[in-house]
Formats: structure tokens, C-alpha cells, sequence
């Protein structure tokens, strides 16, 4: 039997140091190297320092990898185990990349039930197998009715209830093409391009919802000199342990890892701003302001101790509510003066003064951005879930557009309306003969 | 064979064929194959049936091109998968068609008398008693016995004893299969009054009529034009009067008073039940068919009743033209018991008990085209089990006939199941054109398809790999006269150099502007084209569903053993034990699709098939 290829977070959930990611089947490199920059593993059972990079080729994380050449592995198949940092979540958005690029996620227990079906278990630990398999899919259970909460539930059911309505519609007309015509106002390509739009709404939302999960994107944004590094190195200090520094990669970004009250926060610099002595200074506020609006959240540094340059006062006034003006070197004297409605924090890099506010404001902000607050918490196999419900409506949507025949619209709308179900965690049943014979009178 | 309906007669013939010595009993020979509702075969997804059971080498095909009155393409605009035929057949003409071959086949004889004890030996069967005080032994027997069980019928407050259409019921057969320890439930089903067309103003309907291209069901059969100044069919719709007179009758409806209790079909509802579920429809639409060319009965489709016989009258006369209608027969309600169809493996053979096999209306389904595609799958099976062949049974992704039966047995119903298209989750490899593909093999297997035909077939797969192999490797590159041609057929043009499969893909390029470009060294027939179209055109699609299904596929090839151990698995939920041991799936994939049982479950088990496996393995 030709299995799929899986993967699943193989360590206990937490916030622990180093987080194992394990990809298992005929496809594991093949999969894995999609998500990682070394595309070979020679040696099996070697530990290989490589980073983590999302579709963009944006590096997440330095990890270490190990390929496990089949049969000589846990599953007795192909095993690429990926180790990362940062916790849990570093460990999540890896998981979600493996399943975006052709992974299916494993069933609780399935890397043991596969080393078991291979003959990689004993059989006198047959026992064992299933109690783990039975456990964890307990576990699994729990975890799925903790993340799935009633407004993620609620949202997911209407517009899984709409789909149902467009699919009924269609297949009533192909089962009965001699009844009455039941809706000639029905516009299929409209009704589907409506879903759509909800879709992608509830996809942001449960991104948005993610943050606490994949963290919150900070730039640090300011002129030269103003003391961003050392900015950032301050607010790093603490908490070096969980922090991972990725240096001098593609896009020349530094990207730094802290969690704040537990919110996995990604502070980040590009290199446009860094002090450069060939950047003149209005190139600089502009590559600045980019920079700015592609995070998450914006730090503006200021240097407290000179006065405000008029690029900087055009730069903070065009600035939106997702900034925070930190006014740096409050050890010197201040001679910084100007009026602004965004929050401001003074700090001293230096003699770290001021670091904890700066932290709670932060906190503060990125739990209250608008995204954030709809936010609504789905897990990685629940996004892909959804990602791919909305992958087909958009199909089905092109073709409604071409005027396609409707037997495969239909299909298509089928295929999106299982995936809600999915992560509604119902059983595929009779609900679509239900809804059509509740909805429409019927004849031959 | 108890029964000698449409399940009956092609389990009959396909036992017969596939070698074994067959007997089928019929209450009444005169009434073979009797069609006691709707002169109809065909439709979507039934005609899917029908073209099925001709591929695998049964005679529904070739009995409804018999007697055929005229026929129709349903849903020819909305794609290949659920395009099928639809035709109005002269329910005399079909049955005699039927008898012909009953009477003349090899192996089989037909008697007229009534099952009226199941007898069995060790648990399994041995033959039956009858009516008439014959004794026969028998390794296997089907059961194809329609609404007959325990059959009572409903006009009104008025009900009594009876088969369909003023058949003897049968009430002996139902007490002997509850010794039998089989469970049974409840059904109902409601036919509409025939009239007298000669009573019909038939001039204020709208004459529906054949199609003009030559068409037929059967695969081998040559299609015919039927002469549409000879037969039509003709649409009209109930009235405000019809209406006025069941919100005054509606109390007197079996259905309110509750003398009858069981679930009728949802899809086929009667008059009374759209008035009662659909309050806010005033009119329905109502189609007068006639039933023969000799008979001059006509079937008012969408109109059955159970309602009292003078409420019928009144309300006969409330429809467009049928104000001094007559009424020939009556309409009518059923009720009648059928076998809970998950006591049945995939085979249609009885879980419990080896060598009983049920088909048709007895498993709770509705429809012709369900109980013959049945009829032939537990006739089959029946031979296989006494030759000790292997058994056939069909997947999802091969048949209507596959899904029709995973249903029943992993599902059950409680109201008379009907095929629709929408059941099938790869409707889209289930189509009219490529019923030879999947099942013809089968047929073969079992017995049932001679040289002749599959040599006929072998050209015909033959023909259609060649040319889809031509278009898929021939280039064609724009010209004045590809132009021309396509605003000829009002395509889309040629743009750029591409396969002749590729433009095929193209908005309004058929087959026939392909083969006007190139064409082909073979005449291909109507059957191969449609065809070739549909498999380039859908490819993609296809490709996509054949991965899905093959999956599913996967797991259906891992077998449960008939006589495994649920209590073994350590760890399974109490909800999915209690399910898995009364189901008793067959494979993996049959456990996964039964409500309630979960992937984690479905692994736990595999974990014990496997191990169970090794240690076998270790022993040898």
C-alpha cells in the first residue's frame, strides 16, 4: 500500500528550546528540501546546519536537519527530521510550510503505526502501538476542541451552509432536468465569487489569529546613527536563549526572535537602514517608511538627544497607528521636541532604561491591531484546511465564469464544502440530499 | 431466484449464464418484469444503472430498447457525467422481451409459485419450500422480492392485502425470515391513477418528443429514431382547484391519519406530501404519459396518490383537460417490508447466513434500474459462491452500481433509496460513455459477455486509444482555412501551434471541427467520438479524481478477514466497537466510511491486521 508522505511536531508542545519536526514517506526530502536552503543529504544520520525558509526564500530560522534513509529509520521509511528553535512556534509555521508544499499531517500515533507496519516494532509491542496511537489521538482530540472555539465554528458553518446552498442548487437541476426551473435568478458565478470574499476574510482573520502562534513582525525603522542596533540588541539581551540571529542572508534582513508575555515577537532591521554613509538621508527615511508598512507593527527611532530632522516629523505624521516612536539616548539631554497622537516611549538603549515599558507597549499594540483583535485561533492543519476549501471555490469560480458545465463546478464545490467540514471535524453524511430535498419540491 | 422482477430476472439469467443450474420462482409469470409505476426507464443516474448493467452483460438495455416508445438525452448541457438517456417503454413489450429469454435460456427454469420457507443446514442454505408443496435444494438463493413482503395497499381510510397493481402479496416468506433472525423495517411507496386518454383534452398540454438522432441503451444495440407523430409525452400543471381540494381532503390522507406509518421516498414525493411539505407551492408540474401504444392507459407523472378514490376523481378532474377524465386504475399506496440492507456484505450476499443473497426492493431500494443492476450483481455473486469463484464486487470509483451498494450496506435507509447522480463522489469517472471501460471486463469474467461481443468491444477500446493517441501527438498550426473553419463551428480560433488534443479543450471545439482540420483514417461511431471528446476535454479533472479515488482505493484493498476480533483492538472508542461489530466491514476503507468510526480507529485496526499478518508470515 503506497502511503502518503507525513508530517507532524514530534516533540511535546511547549515552550521549550528545540522543537523536532519530523517527515516521514517516499517524499520526505523531496518535501522538505522545498522548505529548506541545502537541497542535498549525502550522509545519512548526519546532523546538517541549514535554514528554514518560507515561499518567498525569506529565511525564518537557522535549524539543523537529518535524513533517516529508509529502511534504516524510526518508520522504516524515508525520515527527514528537521530541529528548530524558538519554541513552539517556529516549530508550527515549519509544519504549516511542509503541508503547503505536499505533506499530509500525520494521524496521531502514525509514525509509530507505520514503524510497527514495516516491521520496525516488535510484535509483542503491538500493545504498546496502540495504547500511543490511542493516546495521542485522546490528545489530539482535546487539542482540536480547545483550538476550534465557537466563533471560528460559527463562521466556518455559514459559509460551509452557503456552499451547500450553491452546491444544492446545481445538483438538483442535474438530478431532476426535467422539473420545474428552480431559481432562474440564481447567479452561479456571483453566489461563488460571495464565498470567496468570506473565505478570504476568515483565512486573515485565523492568520491574524496565528500571530500567537507564528508571531508578530516588528521593523525598526530610523535614521542613521539613531541607535537602532543597539536598540535591538538591548531588548534582545534577556532573552538570548530563545533567540536565533540570521545575518547577511538574500534580502539582507536581521531578524531576531523574543517572546513577549509569551507572544513570539520577530523584531527585524533591514540592511537599506542600516548606517550606510552613501545613503543620503531622504533615501534612507524612504526605504524606512517601506520597511515600515511591511511589518506587523513599526519601532520609529528617534534620537533624543538632537533635534528632529523635518524628514523625520514628515516620516512620523505619515506614519499610522501601528507605530511606536521610541525617543533613544534618554540619558542624554533631550532636545528632541515635537507633537505626535502615536505612542511614545523613551529609552536608553545604553544604560537600558526603559526597555520594559517599551516591551509592554509593544505587547500592548500587537494584541490590539485590527487584525489581531478578530483574530480567531486555528491551528496549521486547519488553515490548510480552509486555504484549500478556498483553492477550489476560486476554481470553481474561473470555470462558473467560463460557463463551464456544471457537473465539475459542482465537484469542485464539493471538494471546498468537505474541507470546512474537516475542520468542523463532521462526518461526510447526507447533508447535501437532505438540504436539496428539505429546499426544493421535486419531481421526476 | 425468488421473484421474477427486475432484480429477479437478471439474477436469473446472469446465474444461468455464468453455469449454474437456476431455478426462479415468480408469483405470477404473466407479470415478469412488471413496471407497476412509472413506464419510464432511464434518467440520470438511473440510466447510468442501466448502461451498467449492459456493460457487465445483463439485458435492462436491451429490454428497454424493446420497447421503447420514444427517448430523450437528459442534461446534455451540463456535462458529460451526468448526461443519460431517458426513455418511455411499453411495460408489456419489456416484460414479454424478458420472458422470451427467461424461457429459452440455458440452465434455467422458470415456475410459477410462491417461496414460502428458506430452508438451511448448518446455518447456511439449502434450498426452499413452496406454495405448491415442492421441496428444492438449493446452495444459494436470491431474494428478490420487490414490495411483495407483507404488501398492503392504501386508498384512503381503505387498505387490504396486496402486491403491486392487484398482485397476490406474499406473507409466509416474511414469518420464515424472521425465524431466520433477519431484521426487517417498515416502507412505503405511492403510485398515480392511470386514465383514459380518450377522456384527455390532451390539447392544452405541451407535446414533448422523441429525439431526432438514432439512440438506444445497450452497448452492442443500434440506435433507432422513434416516429414522434406516433408518441409523445405532455407537460401541464396541477391547478388552484387541485389545491382547493387537498387542503379539504388532506385530513382524509393515510399519511394524517397515521395508519401508515413508514417513510416514503423524498425524491418522488406524492401529491399529498409536496401539499403538505411545499404549502407555499400552489401548482406542480404534471406530465401525461402514455403507457402503450395498445392500451390507451395514460401515467399522469408527479401526481401519486394514496388519497381516498373519491378525492382522486375530483381531483383528476381538476387538471387542464381532464374534466370528464376517467380513471382506469386508481392510484395507490404501498407499504411493504424490506431487509435491512447492512446485514448484507458487498457480494448482496447475508452476512449470517452463506448462500442468501437479496436484490432490489427487498434491500430498501426503489426503482427498476436499482433492483435489475442488483438483480444482476447478486446473481453473479450467487454463481460465484456455488462455482466457489472469486466474488465480484464493485468500488465507488467503478460504478453507480458500486456506490449503490457501499450505501446500503455502510449507511442502511429508512426511505426507499433512489440513484442520484450527486451520491457519487467520482461522478466524474462514473460516466454513460465509459461504462464498457470500467465493467465490461467483469461481465466477461463471470460468463456473461460472449467472444462476439467482446471482440467488439476490444475494436471499440482499440479505435479510441488510436485517435486519442493521433490528436494527442498531432500538431496543427493557424491557417486561413482552420480559420474559416472554426467561425464555421463558431469556435474559438486557433492561435497558436498546439496538439490536435489540446484544441479540443478549446470553447466550442468538438470533435467533429477536429476531425474536418485532420481527419482520421477510421470511421469512428457516434459512441467512440463521444468518448474521445469527453476523456481529452476532461483529462485534467480526471487525472485529479483518479488520484483521490485511488487513495480510497488503497484502503479498500486492505481486507478485513470475515471473522475478525474487534475486542483484539485494544484501545477502540465503545461508539466505533458497537458500529464496527455491527457492521463488520469488509476492508479499511469500508470501516473509515461508516458514520461515527474515525482514521484513529481505522489505524488501530490496521496495526492488528498487520500483526496478525507477520505472525502468519513467521509461521510459514
Amino acid at each position: 500500500m503506497a502511503e502518503s508522505t507525513v508530517a507532524a511536531i514530534s516533540t511535546a508542545l511547549g515552550e521549550g528550546g528545540i522543537a523536532i519536526i519530523r517527515v516521514s514517506g517516499s517524499r520526505a526530502v523531496q518535501i522538505s528540501t522545498k522548505i529548506l536552503t541545502r537541497k542535498n543529504f549525502e550522509i545519512p544520520g548526519k546532523l546538517y546546519l541549514t535554514s528554514l525558509i518560507d515561499g518567498n526564500k525569506n529565511i525564518l530560522d537557522r535549524v539543523l536537519a537529518v535524513y533517516f534513509k529508509a529502511p534504516h529509520s524510526y518508520t522504516g521509511e524515508d525520515i527527514l527530521e528537521i530541529h528548530t528553535h524558538g519554541g513552539i512556534f517556529i516549530a508550527r509555521l515549519c509544519l504549516e510550510l511542509l503541508l503547503k508544499s505536499g505533506a499530509v499531517l500525520a494521524q496521531p500515533g502514525e509514525f509509530t503505526r507505520r514503524a510497527f507496519i514495516n516491521g520496525r516494532i516488535d510484535l509483542s509491542q503491538a500493545e504498546g502501538v496502540l495504547g500511543i496511537i490511542k493516546a495521542q489521538s485522546v490528545e489530539a482530540l482535546k487539542a482540536s476542541a480547545r483550538t476550534l472555539n465557537g466563533g471560528l465554528s460559527k463562521i466556518i458553518q455559514d459559509v460551509h451552509e452557503k456552499i451547500l446552498n450553491i452546491q444544492a442548487n446545481i445538483e438538483i437541476n442535474l438530478d431532476f432536468p426535467e422539473g420545474e426551473i428552480f431559481d432562474g435568478n440564481f447567479d452561479l458565478s456571483r453566489e461563488i465569487f460571495c464565498v470567496i470574499e468570506e473565505l478570504e476574510k476568515l483565512l486573515s482573520r485565523c492568520e491574524a489569529g496565528m500571530i500567537f502562534n507564528n508571531g508578530v513582525k516588528i521593523t525598526i525603522a530610523g535614521r542613521p546613527n539613531v541607535g537602532k542596533s543597539s536598540l535591538l540588541n538591548a531588548i534582545l539581551e534577556k532573552d538570548r536563549a530563545i533567540v536565533t540571529e540570521i545575518p547577511g542572508t538574500t534580502r539582507d534582513i536581521i531578524s531576531e526572535t523574543v517572546l513577549i508575555n509569551s507572544l513570539p515577537v520577530i523584531l527585524s532591521d533591514t540592511a537599506g537602514i542600516r548606517e550606510t554613509e552613501n545613503i543620503i538621508e531622504a533615501e534612507g527615511v524612504k526605504l524606512a517608511m517601506k520597511a515600515a508598512n511591511e511589518g506587523d507593527l513599526c519601532l520609529f527611532v528617534i534620537d533624543g538627544s538632537k533635534k528632529i530632522t523635518d524628514e523625520e516629523i514628515n516620516f512620523i505624521n505619515s506614519l499610522d497607528d501601528k507605530a511606536i516612536i521610541v525617543i533613544n539616548k534618554s540619558d542624554l539631554e533631550q532636545a528632541a521636541n515635537f507633537e505626535t497622537a502615536l505612542t511614545k516611549i523613551h529609552v536608553s538603549a545604553k544604560n537600558k532604561i526603559g526597555l520594559e515599558e517599551l516591551k509592554q507597549a509593544i505587547y500592548d499594540k500587537a494584541i490590539k491591531t485590527p487584525a489581531a483583535g478578530g483574530e480567531l485561533n486555528a491551528s496549521a492543519a486547519q488553515l490548510q484546511d480552509i486555504r484549500e476549501s478556498l483553492n477550489a471555490m476560486r476554481e470553481a469560480h474561473g470555470l462558473a465564469e467560463k460557463n463551464f458545465e456544471p457537473d465539475i463546478i459542482a465537484g469542485l464545490l464539493n471538494d471546498a464544502r468537505i474541507k470546512l467540514m474537516h475542520v468542523l471535524g463532521i462526518e461526510i453524511g447526507d447533508e447535501l440530499l437532505d438540504y436539496m430535498f428539505n429546499r426544493f419540491c421535486v419531481g421526476k | 431466484m425468488i421473484g421474477g422482477g427486475h432484480a429477479g430476472c437478471e439474477a436469473a439469467l446472469a446465474s444461468s449464464r455464468a453455469g449454474c443450474k437456476t431455478l426462479m420462482l415468480n408469483l405470477s409469470v404473466d407479470n415478469t418484469a412488471l413496471m407497476p409505476c412509472n413506464p419510464s426507464i432511464g434518467g440520470p443516474a438511473k440510466g447510468h444503472l442501466v448502461r451498467e448493467v449492459s456493460a457487465l452483460g445483463g439485458e435492462q438495455a436491451r429490454a428497454a430498447d424493446a420497447s421503447t416508445l420514444m427517448i430523450r438525452w437528459l442534461n446534455t448541457s451540463k456535462g458529460a457525467a451526468v448526461r443519460a438517456l431517458r426513455a418511455q417503454c411499453d411495460p408489456g413489450l419489456y416484460g414479454t422481451y424478458y420472458r422470451k429469454l427467461l424461457t429459452t435460456q440455458e440452465n434455467l427454469e422458470i415456475n410459477q409459485d410462491e417461496a414460502i420457507e428458506i430452508l438451511t443446514s448448518s446455518g447456511k442454505i439449502s434450498g426452499v419450500l413452496t406454495r405448491h408443496g415442492a421441496k428444492y435444494d438449493a446452495k444459494a438463493i436470491v431474494l428478490c422480492g420487490g414490495v411483495y413482503l407483507n404488501g398492503r395497499v392504501f386508498v384512503g381510510d381503505k387498505s387490504f392485502k396486496s402486491g403491486p397493481m392487484g398482485q397476490n402479496n406474499s406473507e409466509s416468506l416474511p414469518k420464515s425470515l424472521e425465524n431466520l433472525g433477519i431484521k426487517t423495517g417498515l416502507m412505503r411507496t405511492d403510485t398515480t391513477p392511470r386514465l383514459n386518454i380518450n377522456t384527455i383534452d390532451l390539447s392544452r398540454a405541451v407535446p414533448q418528443l422523441s429525439e431526432k438522432e438514432p439512440l438506444c441503451f445497450d452497448l452492442w444495440g443500434e440506435g433507432k429514431i422513434y416516429d414522434p407523430s406516433k408518441y409523445a409525452c405532455y407537460f401541464s400543471r396541477t391547478t388552484e382547484e387541485t389545491y382547493e381540494i387537498l387542503s379539504q381532503n388532506i385530513k382524509r390522507s393515510p399519511l394524517v391519519t397515521g395508519d401508515v406509518k413508514a417513510h416514503g421516498p423524498r425524491y418522488c414525493p406524492s401529491i399529498e406530501d409536496k401539499f403538505l411539505r411545499f404549502p407555499d407551492h400552489i401548482t406542480h408540474p404534471i406530465v401525461f404519459e402514455p403507457v402503450s401504444l395498445n392500451t390507451n392507459e395514460v401515467y399522469v407523472q408527479n401526481f401519486s396518490t394514496s388519497l381516498p378514490y373519491d378525492v382522486q376523481v375530483k381531483m383528476i378532474h381538476s387538471l387542464p383537460g381532464c374534466e370528464h377524465a376517467k380513471i382506469i386504475k386508481p392510484g395507490y399506496g404501498i407499504e411493504y417490508i424490506y431487509l435491512l440492507p447492512d446485514q448484507l456484505k458487498h457480494t448482496l450476499e447475508n452476512k449470517n447466513i452463506p448462500g442468501f443473497f437479496c436484490a432490489g426492493q427487498v434491500n430498501g431500494t426503489s426503482g427498476y434500474e436499482e433492483a435489475a443492476a442488483q438483480g444482476l450483481l447478486a446473481g453473479i455473486n450467487a454463481a460465484m459462491y456455488v462455482l466457489e469463484k472469486e466474488p465480484l464486487i464493485l468500488g465507488r470509483d467503478e460504478g453507480y452500481l458500486g456506490v449503490l451498494v457501499d450505501d446500503l450496506t455502510t449507511k442502511s435507509t429508512d426511505e426507499p433509496y433512489r440513484m442520484l447522480t450527486s451520491r457519487c463522489e467520482h461522478r466524474l469517472l462514473l460516466r454513460w460513455d465509459n461504462a464498457a471501460h470500467r465493467l465490461s471486463k467483469y461481465g466477461r469474467r463471470a460468463g456473461l459477455i460472449d467472444d462476439a461481443k467482446w471482440e467488439f468491444l476490444e475494436r471499440r477500446f482499440n479505435n479510441e486509444a488510436q485517435e486519442i493517441s493521433r490528436l494527442k501527438s498531432q500538431k496543427i498550426s493557424p491557417s486561413e482555412k482552420i480559420k474559416e473553419l472554426c467561425e464555421e463551428y463558431q469556435s474559438e480560433i486557433l492561435a497558436d501551434t498546439m496538439t490536435l488534443a489540446e484544441f479540443l479543450k478549446h470553447r466550442g471545439v468538438n470533435y467533429g471541427l477536429i476531425s474536418k482540420i485532420s481527419p482520421s483514417e477510421k470511421i469512428l461511431t457516434s459512441e467512440e467520438i463521444s468518448h474521445i471528446e469527453t476523456e481529452l476535454r476532461y483529462t485534467g479533472y480526471l487525472e485529479r479524481e483518479a488520484r483521490v479515488a485511488e487513495k480510497m482505493k488503497n484502503l479498500d484493498g486492505a481486507k478485513i478477514p470475515e471473522d475478525f476480533n474487534y475486542d483484539d483492538v485494544v484501545g477502540l472508542r465503545a461508539e466505533s466497537l458497537q458500529k464496527l461489530k455491527h457492521f463488520r466491514p469488509d476492508s479499511l476503507g469500508h470501516a473509515l466510511r461508516i458514520s461515527g468510526v474515525t482514521p484513529a480507529d481505522v489505524q488501530l485496526i490496521s496495526v492488528i491486521l498487520s500483526r496478525s499478518e507477520r505472525t502468519k508470515n513467521k509461521e510459514k
